[in-house]
């Protein structure tokens, strides 16, 4: 598949230093409204994978494409502009301790859209009512249970209609009550012509139970390898 | 005699050259660190200027920097300057009026707390309520790694946390020293006139003042308080994020913080009496 028609591609790439120009490097294709999961060994270092994927960091060698561009061509603000059609749950438990974290759930859309601030809120609370909140948390992180946490970081992440949507998070796949939720929010995503990479820390995580995904893969020291859905 | 000579010359120069590497290191380190600063305020100082780095979540963080530098510190301002008053002027005008030397009232006035003590008493009080806050709410930003976050939803953290805050402690700063200024006239005004040490009213006393500032005190004082306002948010926000996981416990920090601060302002302050 051509990198530049696919929503995320990898060529060659190495996801550590070890792994440069030889076994163990990464090709992957991802294209529109597909979803594909990605099953990580105990080594492997999902935060590493979805920063190259973001363009946050550069792998040792290879290419990453995302959304028909490659990161290595853009420029710091490129990547930052790029980035607002991508969204991402990872280290949910993650919060600005002095922000509200509704305030902070909604800062990517203000930042990269011009929507209304009202409108944005209502969007907002209809996919925390979805996620079963009654709303963003208006307090700060510190006095917010981590579970509402995490529906924090679910709604922040599917908030805008973004294009690409990189899910690497074990609080989450420990979460039973999400799976038919995070699960109607892929949907969406896909529905749209979107696509979703879901990274498994566990085999038969609770939350993942009803993603039928297109494509099940395994990652570890060999590189990335076609697998069967543990479930 | 040659080998001792040589023995001699080994042991001593090895010293020696130790001494000076060291001290070339050190050397290098802070001018490293002032030349990463440099580059991190002119970063800083580019991104306020374009026009697409204010955004909505920018432009929040700004407004409230602002109420927290400019509304909530006045009071601070205002005590501060009451003190200032019945230390400062008052005795000004107690030490001239001994002398026989009242009409020097307003130059030293002038050349004292409008040219030097405003602008770096404001410093020093917009640290003390707003720039501790920079170092403990952004001294957590790497270690807790929120600021990946940011950058991973494709956030500008130098846009969305350093930059409004540079320029709502700029425009504070020139706030609170107007009203500290304002403040130590009046209570200076006040204590001298019940001690009887002046018999003119107080618009002639603020006409004495205005009288002795040339043309350059109403310029260079004003940019001398909006450039240590800047300076405080900069200096503040580049010991916070430079703060990475393991390092220096948060106390260590907001010590750490005020003595770069206090640095900073002095160091302004010095500049502008050289160059002006």
């Amino acid at each position: 598949m051509e990198p530049r028609s696919s929503v995320l591609s990898l060529r060659g790439v190495a996801l550590s230093a070890r792994q440069r120009g030889g076994a163990g490097t990464v090709d992957f294709d991802l294209a529109h409204r597909e979803v594909a999961v990605v099953e990580l060994d105990e080594d492997s270092d999902a935060g590493a994978f979805v920063d190259i994927c973001l363009g946050l960091v550069e792998p040792p060698s290879g290419e990453v494409y995302c959304l028909g561009q490659a990161w290595s061509v853009q420029g710091y603000h490129d990547r930052l502009a790029h980035r607002s059609r991508i969204g991402a749950v990872i280290d949910s438990q993650i919060w600005p301790a002095h922000m509200p974290v509704a305030q902070v759930a909604l800062a990517p859309l203000l930042f990269h859209t011009a929507q209304a601030e009202a409108e944005a809120l209502a969007e907002a609370t209809i996919l925390a009512r979805r996620f079963g909140m009654p709303g963003l948390p208006t307090a700060p992180s510190e006095q917010v249970p981590l579970a509402d946490l995490v529906r924090a970081a679910c709604v922040r992440a599917f908030l805008g209609a973004p294009e690409l949507v990189l899910i690497a998070d074990p609080a989450l796949e420990s979460m039973a009550e999400l799976g038919t939720p995070i699960a109607q929010a892929i949907g969406a995503v896909h529905d749209r012509g979107g696509a979703v990479l879901w990274l498994l820390h566990a085999h038969g995580a609770p939350a993942a139970r009803y993603v039928n995904p297109d494509h099940v893969w395994r990652l570890d020291d060999r590189g990335l390898t076609r697998a069967r859905r543990h479930k | 005699m040659t080998l001792h000579t040589n023995a001699l010359s080994a042991n001593g120069g090895s010293r020696f050259g130790r001494l000076l590497a060291a001290t070339g290191t050190y050397v290098i380190r802070r001018i490293e660190t002032t030349l990463v600063f440099a580059a991190f305020t002119a970063t800083v100082l580019a991104a306020a200027l374009r026009r697409e780095s204010w955004r909505r979540p920018v432009r929040f963080v700004f407004h409230d920097s602002l109420r927290r530098v400019a509304i909530e510190s006045a009071m601070t301002t205002i005590g501060t300057g009451i003190v200032l008053g019945f230390v400062l002027v008052a005795q000004v005008v107690y030490w001239l009026q001994t002398a026989g030397q009242s009409q020097l009232v307003g130059a030293i006035v002038v050349r004292s707390l409008v040219r030097e003590i405003a602008p770096v008493v404001v410093g020093f009080i917009i640290f003390g309520r707003a720039g501790t806050r920079i170092l403990i709410d952004l001294g957590e930003a790497r270690p807790r790694g929120w600021l990946r976050q940011l950058e991973r939803q494709g956030i500008d953290p130098i846009a969305l946390l350093v930059m409004p805050r540079m320029t709502a402690y700029a425009i504070g700063a020139f706030c609170l020293s107007t009203i500290l200024l304002i403040s130590t006239l009046v209570t200076g005004y006040l204590v001298a006139s019940v001690l009887g040490l002046v018999t003119f009213p107080i618009w002639q006393f603020g006409q004495n003042v205005v009288r002795a500032m040339d043309f350059g005190d109403f310029i260079v004082p004003p940019i001398k308080a909006v450039i240590i306002g800047a300076l405080v948010a900069l200096v503040c926000s580049a010991t916070a994020l430079t703060r990475a996981t393991g390092t220096w416990e948060l106390q260590r920090l907001v010590a750490r913080g005020f003595v770069r601060v206090a640095l900073a302002i002095l160091l302004v302050s010095a500049m502008f009496d050289l160059a002006v």
